[in-house]
């Protein structure tokens, strides 16, 4: 025993010895740790951003664990969280950032940010010597090229919906010189800076040609791009990318921030994004010590996490009821796939589309089984994609409810004209077609698979057969998105940042991109999918708040009466960090417990 | 079975050659004298009973079990099993009586502790009346062989994440899990018997190009060509459907090694006298093959079959386990443990395990049996 332990001493001291002796004189680059001075280059800008709170300590490596492959690496068009939640913030930069927890925007690129008496002209000075992080000066018109690309109508992205102005145009977006760029509106935008912060800028050098020649949206910064070409703002930049491994990140050591004592950020030396496609491996890999953070505790997960506080080092926080919704919704896609047939078999379609059949479907769920099975008790219903914790523009009293109550679903039901005719359990309409439909949801998720049972045993009370598929989170975003080839599926969605409607315009309006249950609607195929579609877009030009608040109650009280998808419940939301890391600030917005991940480092 | 009421007297011999036991000689087929060798086997007489027993209660689930597979009851989610202290005999007063239960309440619907509610006690009823089911698929009942009143509910080895009553998934699951291996059984062996059997006696390039064929599936790791052809199948099906493609896609893995031995055996067996003597006769070489040649590797074949059926059920187990398999609602003992994937629920609710339990006797009784079956079948062996 003792002679282990003097062994293991020895390797301890030895790791220590060589970990300390070594990058002291190593070359630039080659990952120093507990080094006063990391392989910074050039100066930092003129006037560089000034990160006020605790200083840190350089050096280190930080994991995160993630849940699927980026599906790309552009962080300008990319919609999904698979995506964003890897490169928007540690790889790219917005023109302005945003506090998670003042919920308060700051200057970020800008020195100054200003606006005409009228809100319609807006100027943005930026920094000067801030470079990318290949080294090539940031200047106004990579700006002006990331709002030409993302304005283009030719590229899907999530940014355009949000700017869009109610006669259908979009800003003017001009750069006046090196440093200034000029946005001009044809009307108020409420929040047209957190549009602004939400716009992940990409270099004008590397992608200008490529959107010349229109290969952009497919071709530029998928996940084969090398490396090297994947240039951002943010703090680290790409390093390595093994599918369904690990996205391994390094110092951006052109990064424009500094600490109060002038010493350059980010602190850590390499981040890796551990992909972790099961959540129990998840967990397990947390435990173990493997990864720093689990920025998405399950409910079912806290208790015991909890318990092992102590000897795990780390630290569980409850942040609260979460902001991510779960909902269901049927296909109300009317168009045609490729082949020409209609995307929804036209006898579901007759239903899906009749807002008596989803009010059927609202009254047979049991919300409150769902939370209790799937999420430990550990959620709130809600009635629209608006979770309660959006305490400013949350309003119960304007949204319908639905409660638990199969005898509403299935008197719903038969006004659809769907009832049990032949004594086997499944409702069938007057020509005979049994209500039977397939249930789709990423299998990777036991809350929504667990949702899903409870939600076929639901139905099945009421009439309805439900046949159960578990997919891979990426093939369902392809099926919302790209085939339109399902009938019903479980979904969540996570909040925007900050939890503005208006930045939920892609959700919400009839041509978004992620109005999944019926997405790019040329014109509103129904009245109060237009009505929604008008309340959203002069919500957005309102710079009033009561007058804001006042559109945005009659858009749940709409979308709660219509049920273009059903929306479940919101868990609360987990965290749990290693006592490690510090700086850790975390919030149930995403990116949870990494938002401000050029400020965390490690502790000696 | 035939008559066995000689086995106790004269102790019977398995050469089939006159010993020099006093007691009168009496003929017996082949099949008899496995059977008396068999039966004084106690510990794979034991495996037999014991499969009969899971058997018939998956043949009778649906009258033995409480409750229907898929009878949710969220308020009693992960409920702790009523055999683990929660059948009473005495009540507060101190009286005897008949065994009951009394209702439980969720006190803690986060660590979902449940506290019992005193004010009122079930009795544990036989023939209790409950949902309606199809006795043998066709007579409709509704009496249960046992159960509680409503509102109360008997959860005798505790409930699962939606509240449905463990044993009853265990029984249902049972109807197909144990089937898996008995259907899986009989197509591969009869897949592998008339490869093995057409490769052996037909020879050259025919039994060249099987064999090549039995050599590559044997050589591709099981598992991974059996998640391969699940997911070919995709994953839009019922769960008949599910459920007749596992049986497939087991058969298609399991028929290769049988056919390997079928055909060694009939290499020996086609030099035989009596297959002669039918070539002789002018039969047709299938007939050969069908009539003579294979029944003469049945015993082997028997005993193969009853040593692979856990390979089935185990496989039917790995499939759902790892979620492509039968799918919820529907309850096999595989997907049954698919629970007990998450630490949290293996740690609180260690009961959500017993399937493992009902797996471990299945696959065990099955192997016993087998290797009972393999040594009365074996001519070398006195006992």
């Amino acid at each position: 025993m003792k002679l282990r332990a003097i062994a293991f001493a020895l390797v301890t001291v030895f790791c220590i010895a060589t970990g300390c002796s070594g990058p002291a004189s190593g070359p630039p680059g080659a990952g120093p740790t507990g080094v006063a001075n990391p392989p910074f280059e050039g100066e930092p800008p003129a006037e560089p951003y000034v990160y006020e709170g605790e200083t840190g300590v350089y050096g280190g490596m930080l994991v995160i664990p993630t849940a699927q492959d980026p599906k790309s690496f552009n962080g300008l068009t990319a919609g999904e969280t698979s995506t964003t939640g890897i490169v928007n913030g540690p790889i790219y930069s917005a023109l302005i950032g945003f506090d998670n927890i003042a919920q308060k925007i700051d200057n970020g690129l800008c020195t100054s940010i200003e606006s005409s008496e009228d809100k319609l002209v807006w100027t943005f000075k930026i920094r000067k010597g801030v470079r990318w992080s290949d080294g090539e000066p940031f200047t106004a018109n990579d700006v002006k090229f990331n709002f030409d690309v993302a304005f283009d109508k030719n590229i899907d992205n999530s940014v355009k919906s949000s700017f869009e102005q109610s006669d259908g145009t979009l800003p003017k977006v001009e750069a006046v010189d090196d440093l200034t760029v000029k946005f001009t509106l044809t009307e108020p935008n409420a929040i047209f800076l957190d549009n602004v912060g939400s716009t992940y800028l990409v270099p004008r050098h590397k992608w200008e040609e490529s959107y010349k020649k229109g290969e952009f949206a497919d071709r530029a910064l998928t996940i084969d791009t090398r490396p090297e070409d994947v240039v951002g703002l943010g703090p680290f930049r790409l390093k390595e990318f093994a599918s369904e491994q690990r996205v391994l990140m390094e110092r951006n050591p052109y990064y424009w921030k500094v600490d109060k004592k002038g010493q350059r950020l980010p602190y850590l030396d390499r981040v890796i994004f551990r992909i972790v496609p099961d959540m129990n491996t998840m967990l397990s890999v947390f435990q173990n010590g493997e990864v720093d953070m689990h920025w998405n505790v399950r409910p079912e997960d806290y208790s015991l996490l909890k318990r092992e506080e102590q000897n795990g080092d780390y630290t569980v926080q409850e942040l609260g009821p979460g902001y991510n919704v779960l909902y269901i919704m049927v296909n109300q896609n009317t168009g045609k796939n490729k082949a020409g047939k209609p995307n929804v078999d036209p006898v579901l379609s007759e239903w899906f589309r009749n807002v008596k059949f989803r009010k059927a479907l609202a009254h047979a769920i049991d919300r409150q089984a769902i939370i209790t099975t799937a999420f430990q008790g550990l959620g709130t219903p809600v009635e629209t994609f608006c979770p309660p914790a959006n305490k400013v523009w949350y309003d119960k009293d304007a949204s319908v409810s639905y409660d638990y109550s199969p005898d509403k679903a299935k008197a719903l039901l038969k006004e659809v004209g769907l009832e049990d005719r032949d004594g086997d359990g499944v409702a069938e309409d007057a020509a005979g077609h049994k209500c039977a439909f397939r249930l789709v949801t990423n299998s990777n998720n036991q809350a929504r698979v667990a949702a899903a049972t409870v939600i076929k045993e639901n139905l099945k009370a009421v009439g309805i057969d439900i046949t159960y598929q578990g997919v891979e989170f990426n093939s369902m975003v392809d099926a919302l998105q790209k085939t339109f080839d399902w009938d019903a599926a479980i979904g969540g969605w996570q909040s925007g940042n900050p939890p503005d409607p208006v930045l939920m315009k892609n959700i919400v309006l009839s041509s978004g991109m992620l109005h999944f249950s019926f997405p790019l609607q040329k014109s509103p195929s129904t009245e109060w999918e237009k009505r929604i579609d008008e309340l959203m877009m002069a919500n957005a030009r309102t710079v009033d708040l009561a007058e804001r608040k006042k559109q945005f109650s009659e858009v749940q009280h709409l979308w709660s009466e219509n049920l273009p998808e059903i929306d479940l419940l919101v868990p609360n939301y987990f965290v749990a960090v290693k006592n490690k890391v510090g700086n850790v600030r975390s919030s149930p917005l995403a990116t949870y417990t990494y938002w401000n991940i050029d400020e965390l480092y490690l502790k000696k | 079975m035939p008559s066995n009421a000689t086995s106790i007297e004269s102790p019977p011999d398995g050469s089939g050659m006159p010993s020099g036991s006093a007691s009168a000689v009496v003929n017996r087929t082949p099949w008899q004298i496995l059977w008396l060798k068999l039966e004084r086997n106690r510990v794979a007489m034991a495996a037999m009973w014991l499969l009969v027993l899971l058997y018939a209660l998956a043949v009778f689930a649906d009258f033995i079990s409480p409750y229907s597979y898929d009878a949710q009851d969220a308020k009693r989610s992960f409920h702790p099993p009523h055999l683990l202290g929660r059948i009473h005999v005495v009540d507060e007063q101190g009286n005897w009586g008949r065994p009951f239960v009394y209702g439980s309440k969720l006190a803690n619907v986060y660590d979902k502790e449940y506290s019992e509610d005193r004010s009122a006690k079930y009795p544990i009823r036989l023939l209790a009346e409950g949902s309606e089911y199809r006795l043998l698929w066709f007579i409709p009942m509704k009496t249960h062989l046992f159960g509680v009143d409503e509102p109360a509910r008997l959860y005798l080895f505790g409930g699962d994440q939606f509240g449905r009553d463990i044993l009853s998934r265990i029984l249902y699951g049972g109807r197909i899990s144990l089937s898996v291996g008995i259907v899986g059984i009989a197509i591969s062996t009869s897949i592998g018997m008339l490869v093995g059997g057409i490769a052996g006696y037909f020879g050259g390039a025919v039994d060249f190009g099987l064999m090549r064929l039995v050599e590559l599936i044997l050589a591709l790791p099981s598992l991974y060509l059996i998640l391969v052809l699940r997911q070919s199948f995709g994953a839009n099906m019922s769960s008949t459907q599910l459920y007749l493609i596992i049986i497939l896609i087991l058969s298609f893995i399991g028929w290769a090694s049988i056919a390997r031995v079928i055909r060694g055996m009939v290499l020996s067996i086609k030099e035989q006298e009596y297959v002669i003597a039918a070539q002789a006769l002018g039969f047709s070489r299938m007939w050969i093959v069908l009539r003579h040649i294979l029944p003469n590797t049945l015993s082997f074949v028997i005993v193969t079959a009853t040593l692979s059926v856990p390979f089935y059920i185990l496989g039917e187990v790995a499939l759902s386990f790892l979620g492509v398999g039968v799918q919820e609602p529907e309850a096999s003992w595989g997907n049954m443990l698919q629970a007990a994937q998450n630490l949290r629920y293996l740690t609180d609710y260690s009961w959500i395990l017993t399937p493992g339990v009902f797996i471990f006797l299945a696959v065990m009784a099955w192997n016993v049996f087998g290797d009972g079956l393999r040594d009365a079948a074996d001519p070398r062996t006195e006992r």
